[in-house]
């Protein structure tokens, strides 16, 4: 409370005197611009729920902190120094790749950085072979595409990031590569925790650098039950995260050490390969800004098992405003994720204008599968 | 910029020696007379070749020495890996610190690093070299194109761009923005009229950069006249292509170059393939350190954009097992001169065996050559094979 009460980027949030549940939760990150460095600082984004990207920055002590905390989960989860790792993740402009390169060095591990590139694929299998990797760090769509090239690596571990690895989802890795998938929670903002390896689907939390709470349906915070995650981070000059609002739905009990189940989105949204997630009010937003008028919309994501995903968008409009190949373009530019999920080949798309069968509100149905968030 | 070059020693000739004997590429090198960098028993050592690299035994008592490993496609079409050790990544990182400083870069500029971030160094090196050079740096990969890398320009408003020379010509028909102060670029072979396209539609001054995967060189200066290089992180020989000696001061030869910043996987005597020469004067911008200026290359090379140079060689060897018979380049109607840029411009066409199959070709060419499987998926380049009857 100190910290932030000297901090002039809380001053109006955080008053002298006042209590940490007088603190307002927010989903907006703190304004940066104009913020001198208090030391040389590196730059992440993650997609805002308005198509725009957010800016993330850590100065070099945040890195530090960041990547010893991730280090630390990656150890939890059985990696040691002796691994050669590939880590198939989005690197820049996007955190996780090059988050979990460094924390992989800081074990000691060896780490070959592949990215999520889907024409580099091959070359990194080869890669993965000719090294003798012991391990993988990806999510779980990447997993199963990775795990139809041939030749495939033995692997001993698999961490998984950036998707909910569900029940179906877990066995059908299991399948693939013969290793029980361990996952990390985290996102763009902060790393949340590991999954318990003697109780799948739990992530344990670290009281020391992560806060967690929950906005419960009834609209109190509380440090345990069920509710949108709110995490505050102990650590991170350059972009506090205080009482932050993840729009993620989990359950938090306390025993000796936090314990987080996640159990979806906020908003029902649907998520892509490459771990990218859009909110339904990034999708409203979409819609809105295509500035046409759109009676029922079904936008249907399926997770195929060779790791890619097809996305159908099902569209009652006018067509003489607007035409299939225009609203497959909007969508595949609809923020920075999204254009790069394209842009590395893990998706593929198609569109159906029908004309309205009624006059009615828009009306936006989201299908994901096989899993549904 | 004397701190973090402090912080991350160079090795001397006797450490690099001492960590270079104990691989089994070097293992018979007579390095026992060598005392110095060039002297005359350094001159009669052999020079190594892109694919004769081997990483060495990791020290099992350090700690905290992770390895990070990047890709190289080899001389010999197998694909091979370059290893850099934690120190040697900060060695090299600092090395662009300097190349940052050199170029006027500090704590006041905001850096776009448009650079592969996997797979390659390039990407890594550059961000933590402007890192340790004091500035903030946005490391963005190549993915999706201008219309990406132009949302997140608006976003990070740089000052500062690095890519290569083909991906900011192309971006300079459709940059929209304030004047970003300086342009660097490396990887390619950078043409007059590509700096003055770049610095025209971006507002600065373009700074070119010299290196390979294996071994990070040097750097231009305003005078451009050249690449300055450090010697003590880098030495640098021009040698006769024929009878491997080193050549009269200012001839032109192959540059092979040592760098005293690698231990993990040493680099000694290491063949470019580049043509060039070496001068001493001082430059210009004032600076009395070494240059570098190239001239060519030794044998045919294909200049692709995203700073990708394959030989025809390479290829052939990679698809050996197909019977590949024939490589050849063919050119779009307005390829004339390096780079090479626009959607589909160049086609690489590829003779096999009748017997081979071309999906599995493919496949093996993709394997070992990403690079070529990136320019395919993003348009710039088409790969045919053809089959013939042998």
């Amino acid at each position: 409370m100190a910290r932030l009460q000297s901090d002039h980027r809380f001053e109006f949030s955080v008053p002298r005197g006042c209590t940490w549940d007088d603190i307002p939760l927010t989903e907006a990150l703190p304004n940066l611009d104009g913020q001198p460095g208090r030391s040389a600082i590196r730059s992440y984004f993650t997609s805002g729920s308005t198509g725009s990207v957010k800016r993330i920055d850590y100065s070099n002590a945040d890195w530090r902190d960041v990547v010893a905390h991730r280090a630390d989960c990656l150890a939890a989860l059985g990696v040691v120094a002796e691994d050669i790792v590939a880590v198939l993740l989005p690197f820049g402009p996007w955190f996780s790749g090059d988050n979990v390169t460094d924390a992989l060095l800081l074990l000691g591990a060896t780490v070959v950085p592949g990215g999520v590139y889907a024409p580099h694929l091959p070359a990194v299998a080869q890669t993965l072979v000719n090294l003798g990797a012991t391990a993988v760090v990806t999510t779980p769509s990447i997993a199963l595409q990775f795990a139809r090239l041939d030749p495939r690596a033995r692997l001993r571990r698999l961490v998984l990031v950036g998707e909910r690895v569900s029940p179906p989802i877990r066995r059908a890795i299991f399948d693939a590569y013969q290793v029980p998938p361990r996952s990390i929670f985290a996102a763009s903002e902060a790393i949340i925790g590991y999954e318990d390896v003697s109780a799948p689907g739990a992530f344990v939390v670290d009281p020391n650098r992560i806060f967690v709470e929950v906005l419960r349906r009834d609209g109190t915070v509380a440090p345990v039950g069920t509710g949108e995650l709110v995490v505050s981070r102990r650590y991170g000059e350059a972009t506090p995260l205080v009482r932050y609002r993840l729009g993620d739905w989990v359950e938090v009990s306390r025993g000796v050490r936090p314990l987080l189940r996640f159990l979806g989105r906020i908003g029902r949204g649907v998520s892509l390969a490459t771990g990218v997630k859009l909110s339904r009010a990034q999708l409203d937003q979409w819609l809105d800004d295509l500035a046409l008028p759109i009676g029922d919309i079904l936008i249907a994501v399926d997770h195929g098992l060779d790791g890619r995903d097809r996305v159908t968008i099902v569209l009652e409009t006018d067509s003489t405003f607007t035409s299939c190949a225009q609203i497959a373009a909007g969508f595949s530019q609809l923020n920075p994720e999204v254009r790069d999920a394209f842009a590395c080949g893990y998706v593929e798309m198609e569109v159906m204008l029908t004309p309205f069968k009624r006059l009615a509100k828009r009306r936006l149905r989201l299908l994901e599968r096989p899993w549904h968030l | 910029m004397a701190s973090v070059i402090e912080a991350d020693r160079v090795l001397s000739v006797h450490e690099l020696v001492e960590a270079a004997a104990s691989r089994a590429e070097y293992a018979a090198w007579r390095f026992d007379s060598v005392r110095t960098f060039g002297d005359e028993a350094w001159c009669t050592l052999p020079t190594t070749e892109n694919g004769a690299l081997r990483p060495g035994i990791r020290s099992t008592c350090a700690a905290n020495v992770g390895d990070i490993v990047y890709f190289s496609s080899g001389t010999t079409g197998a694909q091979k890996s370059m290893f850099f050790s934690t120190r040697d990544v900060e060695r090299v990182s600092a090395l662009c610190a300097r190349f940052a400083s050199f170029e006027g870069i500090g704590p006041r500029d905001r850096v776009m690093v448009l650079l592969p971030m996997t797979l390659w160094g390039v990407g890594r090196f550059t961000s933590r070299g402007h890192l340790a050079a004091g500035a903030q740096v946005c490391p963005v990969d190549l993915h999706g194109g201008v219309a990406m890398w132009q949302q997140l320009a608006s976003a990070i408003v740089p000052t500062v761009i690095s890519s290569t020379p083909s991906v900011l010509e192309t971006w300079a028909r459709e940059y929209r923005g304030p004047t970003v102060r300086v342009l660097e670029t490396t990887g390619e072979v950078l043409d007059r009229k590509t700096r003055e396209t770049i610095e025209t539609a971006f507002g600065g001054g373009v700074r070119d950069a010299y290196g390979l995967s294996e071994c990070v060189v040097g750097v231009e200066c305003s005078a451009e006249a050249g690449f300055h290089y450090w010697p003590d992180t880098v030495g640098v020989e021009v040698i006769d292509t024929c009878s491997d000696h080193p050549v009269e001061a200012g001839a032109i030869g192959e540059i092979v170059v040592t760098s005293f910043l690698q231990e993990r996987m040493p680099v000694v005597r290491y063949r470019t393939g580049d043509l060039g020469w070496l001068t001493d004067d001082r430059c210009r911008c004032g600076s009395s350190l070494p240059r570098l200026l190239l001239s060519g290359r030794c044998s045919e090379t294909y200049r692709l954009p995203r700073g990708v140079s394959v030989m025809p060689h390479q290829l052939a060897q990679s698809l050996v097992v197909f019977g590949c018979a024939d490589v050849t380049l063919r050119l779009g109607p307005d390829m004339h001169v390096a780079p090479f840029v626009g959607p589909r411009q160049a086609t690489i066409e590829i003779v096999i065996d009748e017997h081979g199959e071309k999906s599995a070709a493919l496949a093996a060419l993709f394997s070992s050559h990403p690079e070529l499987a990136e320019l395919v998926h993003e348009n710039q380049l088409a790969v045919q094979i053809e089959t013939r009857s042998s």
